[in-house]
């Protein structure tokens, strides 16, 4: 299997949808943008993170509102196809390394545990 | 003149001839524990094992080499981290923003002295927090880990209780490591105390303001930046916890054992 590296930010607000999204389309998707980000690390979240590999299918569908959709009727994820259009096009979906995501957007990681 | 074949059969072999000898300490599952390394041989890509591991594709399982059975494994595919080779040397990076590998609960790691010990380095300098790179549940409550110390950038061993973070009892190393330099961490725990060596080197032993109940399952795993601020990431070579006691040549044959992954000269 191969597989295609994704730096994935979703605003804070699509975070519930994106992940019910994830988790239908595929069981690797649940547990997905559980970490936040942030411009301050006083936080709150502005957006949730994932990076690492997704299969390639689902890059694709993460960059093109009519694919996602129609991944998600396949999945069985009850979405509107309005809202995919609304998913990809506030989303940032990069190829970048995390911290070179977090840079470019002026972003630091916030609300995760803290062991300090 | 020796046959070429002779000296091929005499030539040591020592990586593999020290991990036997470190698979031997767990005495075929006596002992509780775990013990990974990273490669080709022991990361698959997916969870369940099916797809075997390459080099820059994730690491999704990784099969505990000491005959407990713990094998860590991530479901998450975004969480996993990617196998790297580099100079012969295999390793598990770690992004620092959601990978973590974990294994299934077992008995519990308390009752003597649990060891830990991992060979790892950094891949950031400014660290988001303190964060154990290599944990395990030690009691009901507490658990135990080896890792690196916010900003000032330090090697670390702590026990913790995992919902009173003021009960935290850590020992840091001296000296601030450096980003891409692996070194080799251990740690000694005991219900009442807590010691740390690095690279081979004694950084002293504390008593645990909270000393570690009794009872309780173990968890084993890989972990990842916990914290506000910027990223933290790091690479795993190998690691390894047991729950017996290790006398001085012991702890120096499985720091020998990860000093060989990682190139760390002790």
């Amino acid at each position: 299997m191969s597989w295609a590296h994704r730096n994935i930010f979703v605003p804070a607000d699509l975070a519930p949808l994106a992940r019910m999204l994830a988790a239908g389309l595929s069981p690797a998707g649940a547990g997905m943008l559980v970490v936040g980000a942030s411009p301050t690390t006083a936080g709150p979240a502005t957006y949730f993170i994932s990076s690492g590999p997704i299969q390639p299918q689902f890059a694709a569908a993460i960059a093109d509102p009519a694919l996602l959709y129609e991944a998600a009727v396949a999945a069985g994820v009850m979405v509107t196809f309005e809202d995919c259009v609304e998913l990809v096009s506030r989303s940032d979906v990069s190829t970048d390394a995390p911290r070179d995501a977090l840079a470019r957007l002026g972003l630091v990681l916030v609300d995760v545990e803290a062991h300090e | 003149m020796m046959p070429i074949a002779a000296m091929r059969m005499r030539r040591p072999a020592p990586a593999a001839s020290l991990e036997s000898q470190v698979i031997d300490l767990f005495g075929a599952g006596t002992y509780a524990g775990a013990m990974y390394r990273a490669g080709l041989d022991t990361v698959f890509q997916d969870d369940a094992g099916a797809t075997p591991g390459a080099v820059d594709q994730p690491g999704g399982r990784i099969l505990d080499l000491s005959g407990n059975v713990r094998h860590q494994t991530q479901t998450t595919a975004t969480a996993r981290p990617y196998l790297r080779e580099s100079g012969g040397r295999w390793y598990l990076e770690f992004d620092g923003v959601d990978d973590f590998m974990v294994s299934a609960f077992a008995p519990s790691m308390l009752g003597n002295t649990v060891h830990l010990f991992m060979a790892q380095n950094t891949t950031a300098g400014a660290y988001a927090s303190q964060v154990l790179n290599f944990c395990v549940r030690v009691g009901n409550t507490h658990y135990a880990g080896l890792g690196v110390r916010q900003s000032t950038n330090a090697v670390l061993a702590q026990v913790r209780e995992a919902a009173a973070p003021p009960s935290t009892t850590r020992i840091t190393a001296g000296g601030a490591v450096t980003p891409g330099v692996p070194h080799v961490l251990h740690a000694a725990v005991t219900p009442t105390a807590i010691e740390l060596d690095l690279d081979g080197a004694s950084q002293g032993s504390t008593a645990l303001s909270d000393p570690v109940g009794t009872g309780g399952n173990a968890s084993i795993g890989f972990q990842t930046a916990f914290g506000n601020g910027p990223l933290y990431g790091y690479s795993a070579y190998g690691a390894l916890a047991i729950r017996r006691d290790l006398t001085t040549d012991q702890v120096a044959l499985v720091s020998a054992w990860l000093a060989s992954l990682a190139g760390v000269s002790l």
